[in-house]
């Protein structure tokens, strides 16, 4: 098996990328690139069960949360081998994976910890309700309500409001939800966070229509939703404490995976160039283009090696996590600008049949830019937190 | 083709090496000095070469076996970007990358004729200011002598008795003293002050070493050399003036507020920092390369140094928009670091013949099989 291999890096890693070859073949990887929506899930689902059956899907949580308690070197192998493979990916289960262990385990009840964190790897699918419509950069402004009451029913919160940018909720069956549970106080201290099943009535999602077609995230309507008071996660009103650790939880490794994935895809994309004899290769301002874009996210792997090493204090700023989120996400804003300008005219016509089209995924890259907190927001950490400059 | 073990230290102990460099800068190369050598109204050049020799810095990337610590590209790296900070003048850099280069491609005379004398501070290197890219036209030779002109990066006059300069030849490249009569230095004034650079001219001028180079791959190391020395030089400078052009907006105050408190001026000054942040991750990437004896060192170095003048070029100038009308006096900073910085932009090779060289080898090496991208960690 697999682990048995763990005090041994290289072992471990020849031990993960054989059993990856033959459990998801490069050969099929068209099969999941091509699949969207509900597809994917599944295709994804089936991943998340096989990686779990050798101790792969949660091979970092602790062991007495069912995982291997490994550390970063392993879990960098793993996703370094899962990239390099072209295996399915995980990322329909990103907030299952790392938000929901990421703020259980050191806030949760024990009830909790049993109940939610074993379906994770069965596959429970999680999405995260936090932004609103009027609530983005300022999270903590949120209005979605959420009142006590203690009827027929039992301890229980009457939510009332809407969610907005939740990835995947259409396919959800669980969220981490944030509401306003005191509205008399100053707006970080009257927030509760609470566990929402997604089945509950009253909950209704709508996806939302991208600029590019594709729908993965939705909005999320609240109306009347009774949500057991035992699905409050730490104390009533220190809901946005709380939060804290679920945004902790994306630092590094989610965006060590993406840029390992990348940088595998701008191979391909020379690799596929040149086996076509691509026009833009003989031009050579956008031969140095590719190459500078080439470099710079061998730079962002580096980086995000980087912040994985940096140490860690909670309450101590780093800047790394803001300079990472900007390098990682302006980059693939001008790589899919520059893939669209390479190929033409033809990166216009609307033939999704083609690999990984160009357009598609130039529009895509606007929603990291936005996402898991502004670059504009990044901006005014790194300049007011980082170099000392004042607000006004 | 690599110079070999390296030894390597822990971060910390790199961060405290770097600390001691940096203090020692701080205190002999303030911002001041550096002014006043503009004018050549102080020997700061010399002074600064002296104490570096005494701090056995031009050692401190050489195997012990020469004199020196044996911290490879990784020492010419911190050294390169702590001089670059505080805009030193000096040859550090064509010294320091001619000594690492010839620790690999010499021989064991070679090596003591030549490496000795620089770590005790008795002689210095220079080198082309062009090595890659346009035509370099090499010099003619008979093995024992060597005529031509060639235009070189070399050493402030009076901080080494000896300068040897590295000239290239048909195949091969030769060292030849700068004797003042077979072969001769004129200086070229250039923009920044802070470097020295030289015509020089050979008659016949002896041969002290020669080395061959049929496969173009001893030149391609000393270029690879510096360009992780100028890519370093380039991130300092850049991190230096960014910092300072912060500090200053700290302090002017107009519409009765600091300038720094403008939301336009706050995020611009972000930019700059994620900009050097990326460059810096990028020439870790060619640092480890050439410590690793990688066989995609000579593109990484490349990239490294295109992207970091690049970026220098861009900080220093938007550093002088940020600073107002004082930005382009000759009495503050900013103008000592956008000269540097297009000095080493056009170093080594303009940066569109390096990116041009790095898709070459890119497309070699995938035709090989390696994507170029392995990390170990």
């Amino acid at each position: 098996m697999i682990l048995e291999h763990k005090d041994d890096l290289k072992a471990f890693r020849e031990a993960v990328r054989s059993w990856t070859h033959e459990t998801a073949p490069p050969e099929r990887a068209h099969e999941w690139h091509r699949s969207k929506g509900p597809e994917l899930v599944e295709i994804q689902r089936w991943w998340l069960a096989e990686c779990h059956k050798v101790g792969l899907a949660i091979a970092n949580w602790p062991v007495e949360y069912g995982g291997a308690g490994l550390g970063l070197a392993h879990q960098i192998i793993i996703a370094d081998e899962f990239a390099r493979a072209r295996s399915p990916g995980s990322d329909m289960f990103v907030i299952s994976l790392n938000h929901v262990p990421g703020t259980l385990i050191p806030h949760g009840t024990e009830a909790q910890k049993k109940k939610y964190l074993p379906a994770v790897p069965a596959g429970e699918l999680w999405c995260q309700g936090f932004s609103e419509p009027g609530a983005g950069s300022d999270l903590a402004s949120l209005k979605t309500r959420a009142v006590r009451a203690n009827d027929s029913g039992g301890d229980h919160y009457v939510v009332n409001g809407q969610k907005i940018w939740s990835t995947n909720s259409m396919y959800a069956t669980q969220c981490l939800l944030l509401v306003r549970t005191d509205p008399t106080v100053k707006k970080h201290h009257g927030i509760s966070y609470l566990i929402m099943d997604m089945n509950t009535p009253g909950v209704e999602v709508r996806p939302i229509r991208k600029s590019n077609g594709a729908s993965n995230f939705g909005e999320i309507f609240m109306t009347d939703v009774r949500i057991p008071v035992e699905n409050l996660i730490g104390a009533e009103n220190n809901g946005w404490m709380v939060s804290q650790s679920t945004l902790s939880s994306e630092r590094g490794v989610l965006s060590f995976d993406g840029a390992e994935r990348d940088m595998i895809f701008l191979v391909d994309v020379y690799n596929q160039a040149r086996a076509e004899g691509a026009a833009w290769l003989d031009d050579a301002e956008l031969r140095r283009e590719f190459i500078t874009l080439f470099a710079e996210m061998q730079a962002s792997r580096q980086q995000i090696r980087a912040l994985l090493r940096e140490p860690h204090e909670p309450g101590v700023f780093s800047m790394t996590p803001s300079l990472v989120k900007m390098a990682r996400t302006t980059l693939n804003n001008r790589i899919g600008a520059f893939r669209v300008r390479a190929q033409g005219l033809s990166s216009q016509y609307g033939d999704h049949s083609t690999w990984r089209p160009s357009m598609y995924e130039f529009l895509e890259t606007f929603g990291s830019t936005i996402s898991g907190g502004s670059n504009e927001i990044q901006r005014n950490l790194i300049s007011e937190r980082g170099l000392g400059m004042p607000k006004g | 083709m690599n110079a070999g073990p390296v030894m390597t230290l822990d971060e910390a102990e790199l961060a405290a090496l770097r600390d001691s460099i940096a203090d020692v800068l701080k205190s002999e190369c303030d911002s001041r000095k550096v002014h006043a050598w503009l004018d050549r109204k102080n020997d700061l050049g010399p002074a600064l070469w002296r104490q570096a020799v005494e701090l056995g810095w031009l050692g401190l990337s050489l195997p012990e076996a020469d004199g020196g610590l044996g911290l490879g590209a990784r020492g010419l790296q911190i050294l390169s970007r702590e001089l670059g900070a505080y805009a030193a003048p000096g040859g550090f850099i064509p010294t320091l990358c001619v000594a690492q280069w010839l620790v690999t491609v010499a021989d064991a005379d070679q090596r003591a004729a030549l490496l000795g004398p620089v770590v005790v501070g008795e002689a210095g290197f220079a080198v082309p200011a062009i090595l890659e890219g346009a035509a370099v036209p090499a010099l003619s030779g008979d093995g024992k002598t060597v005529s031509g002109k060639v235009d070189v990066l070399g050493c402030v006059a009076g901080s080494v008795e000896t300068v040897f300069a590295v000239v290239p030849l048909e195949a091969a490249w030769a060292v030849v003293r700068i004797d003042g009569v077979a072969a001769r230095a004129e200086p070229i004034e250039s923009w920044d002050l802070t470097r020295d650079l030289a015509r020089l001219e050979c008659s016949d001028a002896p041969v002290v070493a020669v080395i061959a180079d049929a496969d173009g791959r001893a030149g391609a190391l000393l270029g690879s050399y510096l360009a992780v020395a100028l890519a370093a030089d380039s991130l300092g400078g850049a991190d230096a003036i960014a910092h300072k052009t912060v500090e200053y907006m700290k302090e002017r105050v107009q519409f009765d507020r600091a300038v720094a408190t403008f939301q336009a001026l706050r995020h611009r000054a972000a930019d700059l920092i994620v900009r050097i942040a990326t460059q810096e991750s990028l020439l870790e990437q060619a640092v480890q390369c050439l410590d690793n004896g990688s066989p995609d060192s000579a593109m990484w170095a490349r990239l490294a140094k295109a992207g970091a003048s690049d970026a220098f070029v861009f900080v220093a100038a938007d550093c002088i928009q940020l600073h107002g009308g004082v930005g382009h006096t000759w009495e503050y900073d900013p103008h000592i670091y956008i000269k540097r910085a297009r000095l080493n932009e056009a170093l080594l090779g303009n940066n569109r013949a390096l990116r041009d060289t790095a898709v070459r080898l890119l497309d070699g090496a995938l035709g090989e099989g390696r994507t170029t991208t392995e990390i170990d960690w």
